[in-house]
């Protein structure tokens, strides 16, 4: 039997708005979302795959706008030279029977919507044991019918499922977690997961692809896709993993102390690469603490940078305001001024006292210091 | 500093050098009238420690004196221990201005240099320094002066309290302020967030968010549920159109069709066995009836028989009865008739008798009537009579004019004479009637009118003609009397007392008139016509009968007939009874008899169709037993019929089932079907509208601008607490920094106020609240008296600030407390005399008896000395 190569990739999320992002920004992640299906098509052709499996969420909701829908569907059927086969996972469950059945509709052969969890012949010798998700939450686990799911043993056996193997968060459902040797119990060659949106090895013959258009800071980097080829059943798989996704996000950590040089340190969390920042969404998360003229910096530092990016976002809430006698003196040594820093000061510090206060404090005396410091 | 000594010279009205000298350390007072110098002595001494003496402004001209000259002043006082001397002039020329200072005798500084020594030994500042803020003139109550008053009270509360920006954290602080209060003005107001701002922007925001994903969900939801009840409906019309349903149904509609199809035909056959039960049930029926019709027959024929028999009988002996009881109601009826007529012929020689009488009372009530009418006709007669002579004379009416008009004539004569001239005469002894006038002795003693010509006889004289002249009174007089002569020949009279006789002639005439209408009345009550016409009602007399029995005969002879006659009638009364009830009897039984003889043809007439009824009856009896037997059999058969027959109404429920069953499924079909079509549209409609998207979009959005929201928010809390903790720092160190004068001050005020508690702007340093007897009171409310004590005493209280701290400066008062009543004055000499004890205060006053019992060193303006 000759080897038989296809794409494995999930999570496409079609149609996501990206409600919490700025406004101009929206409409080039929905873009780049969109685009990443003819980007799929193009790995495919380069590799030699004539198959590409969806392994869950390719539209965000079962209700996604027609204008998504359709062009998602034209897109496919415009790359008639493969066979796309979609498996509909938990935001795209068959539970909405509108979209699967206009998709179909409008998508043409070369598209397979997997509504039945029953083995599908890929091609001769390969058969796909899908698991579509009938509604939002099942309550099973799904895969457990491809145990017993007979096929020729000379042929290859292919299972495609959506779910976690942990718990995943986001609404995961515990209950439809799927077993991680399923492969095994399955007799399965590859088992191509979806659901989670970062590549994931369960194991040689199970892999989450993740999402080839990442649209979270929780898994950094830019999108990828699996390139999976099969041997001969039994084989281990080879699978290659290929960037293809635009938009980098990332979410580094930054751990400061008093003293650190602030806007070395923050700029060295940046891309050297002034041009590629403009497809990257960054938010760092700074740790630790900074004096007054410290902070002052970094936010200078912050200011700054924030232009060259699709997104720049610094998480301050763990970054603490280290204050020493000589920062309170440059606000006011002496008189009603320096007793106004001293009570937002001792608010401030104070242990054991009410976090919001604190916080409100703290707040208080960056925003004072910045004030005067200008007069 | 203290004043010792101050001399003046060419100073407005003290051309000659004069000085107040002896000035001693604590109170010094200085009473003396108006116009005496004090106010001169007051700006001249400001002048030489505030003017320069290169100034020639207007306060410096105001102190030249009128003749011209150079003013100057000079002042000994002592400080830290020195003693100084200062002198000052000035003038317009340059030689005229001069200043010199002097320390314990020597020059030690002259012009420029010696004023800025000198503001430097008293602490004097631009614009006079804290020393100029205790120099107190005439009515000076104001709290609030700005300029140099103000600076130099700031200047001293600084100088006790610290740094200026120890009490308002200088420019940072008002810069930190000003930006806090700046950005929370941009987004909230007292009464929430502020109008276009960023805040409420977020707000709004956020509302119409939620708002929307309210609206979106509950499409969600009814995407949901019609999805929901599309797949039910789809999967039930799947169900019900499986074709092994279908087949179903149709084997079972088309098994209880047959099984209705049956029972039906069943129920035909019972249908006939019935009716054949019912045919034969009829027939025998119709034969007892028969039979028991022919039977009945025969024995009313026989019954027939004898009645008519009876009823012949019966007949004949009631005619009998009956021609009996004819005959003797003929008789009565005859003897009646007798009756009648003797009755009636009495009754009638009766009448003819009662009718004599009544002829004969008649021609008396004719004669009487008779002679009535003719009494009234003479006495009509007689008023007509009367009526023409009434006619004829004057009325009582024409009399009364007749007099008024006479009264008329009367009432003008006595005017006339009242207004004409009269001759009395009173006649002489012997000379009585010797004048006359027409004939008549004239009376002596009685005034004679004399409207007229009037000619007097005098006897043994002459003539006497008295002649008046025209009167008015004789108009009316004629005027009168030519009306009463008119009215007078109207009536045909030429005297009134003809007319009068006249009248009263007809009123004897009318008073007989009356009388005899009243005759006529009694005589004819309803008038001669009605009288008339009773007498020819009244029957003419006829002549008497001399046939005619007497009344008494006639009445006997007419009750014995009557009583014949009512025993005439009790007899027929009773044979008519008799013969009725005879007739009546015979009535009955000859109805009985034809009754009867009815009866008998009837029964003969029933009877009539049979040769031999007997025969007949046997022949129907046989008959009636055959078909007995016949019916027998029939329900037998029936009987069978249904107890083997099948259910029909089950049969036919069972039909109308089976055929219900498919009728609902394909109505339910079409139903289903209607329903997918329009649960199709609704989902299509809202699958197009991609609502699912739209939600995550929205959710996504909604999280977002909460958090934004969320971060406006805290902004504003961080902004809130930094303002707050900035303004509670700046209110602390105000506090702190105006206590040094409340703390001189409150000792002073309860000299006056027991619990007096002021409130001290930090900025001002015055007095801007009072509070006493527990009431606050703003000062610009208070009386100009008590704003004059007050401002005097934060004079006083800043004094002793400076004499605490080193730098002494004399607290002079030129009539300083003007408005102060003698009462309150003595309580402000209690604290003048308080701040004197390390105070040097010079009083000027014109208030000499006042101030007399102020006390301390007294002061006077004398000329100076050398």
């Amino acid at each position: 039997m000759t080897a038989f190569t296809f794409l494995h990739s999930s999570d496409l999320h079609l149609g996501k708005g990206f409600g919490r992002m700025p406004q101009d920004l929206r409409g080039r992640l929905i873009e780049a979302r969109h685009e990443v299906l003819s980007t799929l098509a193009k790995v495919a052709r380069a590799h030699g795959a004539g198959h590409v499996l969806l392994a869950g969420d390719t539209f965000d909701t079962t209700g996604p706008s027609e204008q998504v829908r359709r062009q998602a569907a034209t897109a496919m059927r415009a790359a008639d030279d493969l066979h796309w086969w979609i498996l509909p996972g938990n935001h795209d469950s068959l539970g909405g029977e509108e979209l699967w059945a206009r998709f179909q509709d409008e998508a043409g052969d070369n598209v397979h919507v997997l509504s039945r969890a029953a083995p599908v012949a890929m091609a001769p010798g390969v058969h796909l044991l899908p698991s579509p998700w009938p509604h939002r939450f099942p309550g099973r686990d799904l895969t457990a019918w491809m145990v017993d799911c007979a096929t020729p043993p000379e042929d290859l056996r292919i299972g495609l499922a959506h779910g976690g193997v942990v718990d995943f968060g986001d609404n995961f459902d515990s209950s439809a977690t799927i077993p991680p040797d399923r492969d095994k119990t399955a007799r399965l060659d590859y088992l191509a997961l979806g659901d989670w949106h970062g590549p994931l090895s369960i194991g040689p013959r199970a892999q989450f692809s993740g999402s080839p258009e990442r649209d979270r800071f929780r898994h950094a980097g830019r999108g990828s896709c699996h390139v999976v080829t099969l041997d001969a059943p039994g084989v281990l798989p080879r699978i290659e993993q290929v960037v293809t996704g635009r938009f980098h996000w990332g979410a580094p950590t930054l751990s400061l102390t008093p003293g650190q040089d602030v806007t070395s340190a923050f700029e060295a969390l940046l891309p050297s690469d002034r041009g590629a920042r403009r497809d990257q969404l960054l938010k760092p998360r700074l740790q630790g603490f900074l004096r007054l003229s410290e902070r002052a910096a970094l936010e200078t530092a912050i200011a700054e940078a924030c232009p060259d990016f699709a997104l720049l976002e610094v998480e301050q809430g763990e970054l603490a305001t280290e204050y020493e006698a000589g920062d309170i003196d440059e606000i006011a040594p002496s008189g009603a001024l320096r007793e106004a820093v001293d009570a937002l000061f001792a608010e401030a510090t104070a242990e054991g006292g009410d976090t919001e206060t604190a916080e409100l404090a703290q707040a208080a005396l960056n925003r004072l210091w910045s004030l005067v410091r200008e007069v | 500093m203290k004043i010792t000594t101050i001399t003046l010279q060419n100073v407005r009205q003290f051309i000659d050098p004069v000085a107040i000298s002896g000035i001693g350390g604590g109170l010094n007072v200085l009473t003396a009238a108006n116009e005496a110098g004090k106010s001169t002595f007051f700006d001249a001494l400001h002048a030489a420690f505030f003017a320069s003496h290169r100034s020639f402004d207007k306060v410096v001209q105001g102190l030249v004196p009128n003749a011209g000259g150079s003013p100057s002043v000079m002042v000994d006082f002592e400080s830290a221990g020195d003693v100084w001397r200062l002198e000052k002039s000035w003038g317009r020329k340059a030689s005229e201005k001069a200043a010199r200072l002097y320390r314990n005798g020597t020059l030690v500084a002259q012009a420029g240099e010696a004023e800025d020594q000198l503001a430097g030994v008293i602490g004097a500042q631009a614009q006079g320094g804290p020393a100029g803020l205790l120099w107190v003139r005439q009515g000076v109550v104001d709290m609030s002066e700005g300029g140099a008053e103000q600076v130099a009270r700031r200047g001293i509360m600084d100088s006790v309290a610290g740094e200026v920006e120890a009490m308002t954290g200088g420019r940072r602080m008002e810069a930190a302020l000003a930006a806090v209060r700046k950005a929370l003005d941009a987004e909230i107001t007292s009464r929430g967030p502020k109008k276009d701002s960023t805040y409420k922007a977020r707000i709004d925001e956020v509302a119409t968010l939620e708002e929307a994903q309210a609206a979106l969900e509950t499409s969600v939801r009814a995407q949901e549920d019609d999805l929901a009840r599309r797949r039910k409906a789809r999967a039930e019309l799947a169900e019900i159109s499986a074709p092994e349903i279908r087949q179903a149904d149709e084997k079972a509609a088309a098994t209880a069709a047959q099984a209705l199809a049956v029972a039906r035909a069943h129920a035909d056959k019972i249908r006939t066995a019935a009716g054949t039960v019912d045919t034969l049930k009829a027939r025998h029926d119709n034969a007892a009836d028969r039979i028991d019709r022919l039977d009945r027959a025969l024995g009313e024929a026989s019954a027939a028989r004898a009645a008519l028999d009876a009823a012949t009988t019966q007949v004949t002996q009631d005619r009998a009865e009956y021609e009996v009881a004819d005959q003797r109601h003929e008789t009565a009826l005859a003897a009646d008739t007798c009756a009648a007529k003797a009755a009636s012929a009495a009754s009638a020689a009766l009448q003819q008798v009662l009718r004599a009488q009544g002829a004969e009372a008649a021609r008396a009530e004719r004669a009487a009537l008779e002679k009535r009418l003719k009494l009234a006709d003479e006495t009509r007669y007689h008023i007509e009579a009367l009526d023409a002579q009434i006619a004829q004379l004057l009325s009582a009416d024409a009399l009364r004019r007749l007099d008024a008009l006479a009264g008329d004539v009367s009432v003008a004569t006595r005017a006339r004479d009242a207004a004409a001239a009269s001759l009395t005469i009173h006649y002489a002894k012997g000379a009585e009637a010797r004048i006359t006038r027409g004939g008549q002795v004239v009376p002596p003693d009685t005034p004679h009118p004399l409207p007229d010509r009037a000619i007097f006889d005098i006897e043994g004289v002459g003539q006497l003609v008295f002649r008046p002249g025209e009167g008015g009174s004789a108009d009316s007089l004629a005027r009168a009397e030519a009306a009463l002569s008119k009215a007078l020949a109207e009536t045909g009279h030429a005297e009134l007392a003809s007319a009068r006789a006249d009248a009263t002639g007809r009123v004897t005439l009318e008073a007989q008139r009356r009388d005899l209408l009243a005759d006529l009345k009694a005589l004819a009550p309803d008038g001669l016509e009605a009288l008339r016409a009773t007498l020819a009602r009244l029957p003419e007399p006829a002549g008497p009968d001399p046939d005619l029995p007497d009344l008494v005969t006639a009445e006997a002879e007419e009750v014995t007939a009557r009583e014949a006659r009512n025993g005439a009638k009790i007899a027929l009364e009773a044979a008519r009874q008799a013969l009725s009830k005879a007739r009546d009897a015979l009535s009955r039984s000859e109805a009985a008899l034809t009754a009867a003889q009815g009866r008998h043809t009837r029964a003969q007439a029933e009877l009539s169709a049979f040769s031999d009824a007997a025969a007949a009856l046997d022949e129907m009896r046989s008959l009636a037993q055959t078909l007995q037997a016949e019916l027998a059999g029939a329900t037998a058969e029936l009987d069978a019929l249904r107890r083997e027959a099948p259910d029909l109404r089950a049969a036919e429920a069972a039909d109308k089932r089976a055929r219900s069953v498919i009728d609902t499924t394909r109505e339910r079909s079409q139903a289903l079907e209607i329903e997918l079509a329009r649960l199709d549209t609704a989902i299509g409609q809202r699958g197009s509208e991609g609502i699912e998207e739209e939600l995550a979009l929205t959710t996504e959005r909604l999280l977002s601008a909460r958090a934004a929201l969320a971060a406006i928010e805290f902004d504003i809390k961080v902004n809130q607490r930094l303002l707050s903790a900035l303004e509670t720092a700046r209110a602390g160190a105000r506090d702190r920094h105006v206590a040094p004068v409340v703390k001189e001050l409150v000792p002073l005020l309860r000299l006056i106020w027991p619990d007096a508690s002021p409130v001290v702007d930090a900025e001002t340093g015055m007095i801007t609240r009072l509070t006493r007897r527990e009431i606050e009171e703003e000062v610009d409310m208070l009386s100009g008296g008590t704003r004059e004590q007050l401002s005097l005493l934060v004079r006083l209280a800043f004094a002793r600030i400076l004499a605490r701290e080193g730098r002494a400066a004399p607290v002079i008062l030129d009539d300083a407390i003007v408005y102060t009543d003698d009462d309150r004055i003595m309580q402000m000499f209690d604290a003048l005399t308080l701040q004197a004890e390390d105070v040097q205060v010079i009083v000027l006053s014109c208030r000499q008896r006042a101030f007399r019992e102020l006390g301390g060193t007294l002061l006077t303006i004398s000329p100076a000395a050398g």
